[in-house]
């Protein structure tokens, strides 16, 4: 697995705000603007951590999740939610005990909060 | 004129408000729909459980709702309740539509569609027009009101052009 994180959303503008944000702190990126895009980049770059919005058309965040986690190859790969969508204090901590998915970020996000996060996800292979 | 009355005063109602003051907003929407009728609130960007959370936050009783909630279940599998649908996803327009009618036929008086901002994220402006359009024709026939949210943005333009044709007013919630 490379120390590369995948960002994943359906609008250009904020794959290349992260990207470039990211990029800057010399964290390697690879993009996709839909869950199939999504899968097909996971099985080929083997991302170290996916950043993926949960609010794009197409599969649903629970179906990315899900295929993902049917290869054993890919199953451990760490995610970060980044997400418009509001939920509750309760589904937050449901969402961070659940598997692979090791925070939220919510839009609209601060650069230095983004970095730092992702960095912290990224701690253990850097 | 105030929200109440321009709603007392008007069936279909495209509602908008910067991004910016959106939550404060919506929670005045909220507040101001369930004050004396019975709402059927469709949500696409919130899910059921912060939606209650929100709303007990800000001493608006959750009674005279009746929720569809688009988002949850894409996400995790939300613990059922008696007053919320859970539909798969902004995608299922049909079972949205069905539910919406149902929760009509249950007693609901104005439906608040929460948006149609988001709708664009999943729907193309060709298939989001048909919808919104066809729950503006379901309303009208079944005598009922309904208010639909949306942020000003230049991707929502040209189908809001289409929409003010069919809806009986346009609010600048900055302006109230």
């Amino acid at each position: 697995m490379t120390n590369t994180v995948l960002i994943v959303d359906d609008e250009p503008d904020i794959i290349d705000t992260v990207r470039f944000l990211l990029e800057k702190e010399r964290i390697q990126t690879v993009v996709a603007q839909n869950g199939e895009e999504c899968i097909k980049m996971v099985q080929t770059k083997r991302p170290a951590l996916i950043l993926l919005d949960i609010m794009m058309p197409g599969l649903t965040t629970r179906e990315i999740l899900a295929k993902i986690r049917e290869d054993p190859d890919t199953a451990d790969i760490k995610v970060i939610y980044l997400t418009a969508v509001k939920f509750s204090e309760d589904e937050k901590r449901e969402f961070v005990h659940y598997g692979n998915v090791v925070d939220i970020i919510e839009k609209p996000f601060s650069v230095m909060d983004l970095v730092g996060r992702v960095r912290n996800a990224l701690g253990d292979e850097e | 004129m105030n929200l109440d009355s321009q709603i007392n005063n008007n069936d279909i109602l495209l509602v908008t408000t910067p991004y910016i003051q959106y939550k404060k907003r919506l929670l005045e929407i909220l507040k101001t729909t369930s004050k004396s009728r019975s709402v059927c609130y469709v949500s696409l960007n919130r899910s059921y459980s912060a939606i209650i959370e929100m709303m007990e936050d800000n001493g608006i009783k959750p009674d005279n709702f009746q929720f569809i909630d688009c988002i949850s279940k894409t996400v995790h599998k939300p613990k059922p309740s008696k007053n919320v649908f859970f539909a798969d996803s902004p995608n299922a327009l049909v079972d949205i539509s069905v539910n919406i009618t149902e929760a009509m036929n249950k007693g609901s008086s104005i439906l608040v569609f929460n948006s149609i901002t988001t709708l664009l994220v999943y729907h193309n402006a060709q298939t989001a027009t048909k919808f919104i359009l066809n729950l503006i024709t379901k309303m009208k026939q079944m005598n009922k009101k309904a208010l639909f949210l949306y942020m000003k943005d230049q991707k929502s333009d040209d189908l809001l052009q289409t929409l003010s044709q069919s809806s009986d007013l346009i609010v600048d919630l900055s302006t109230l």
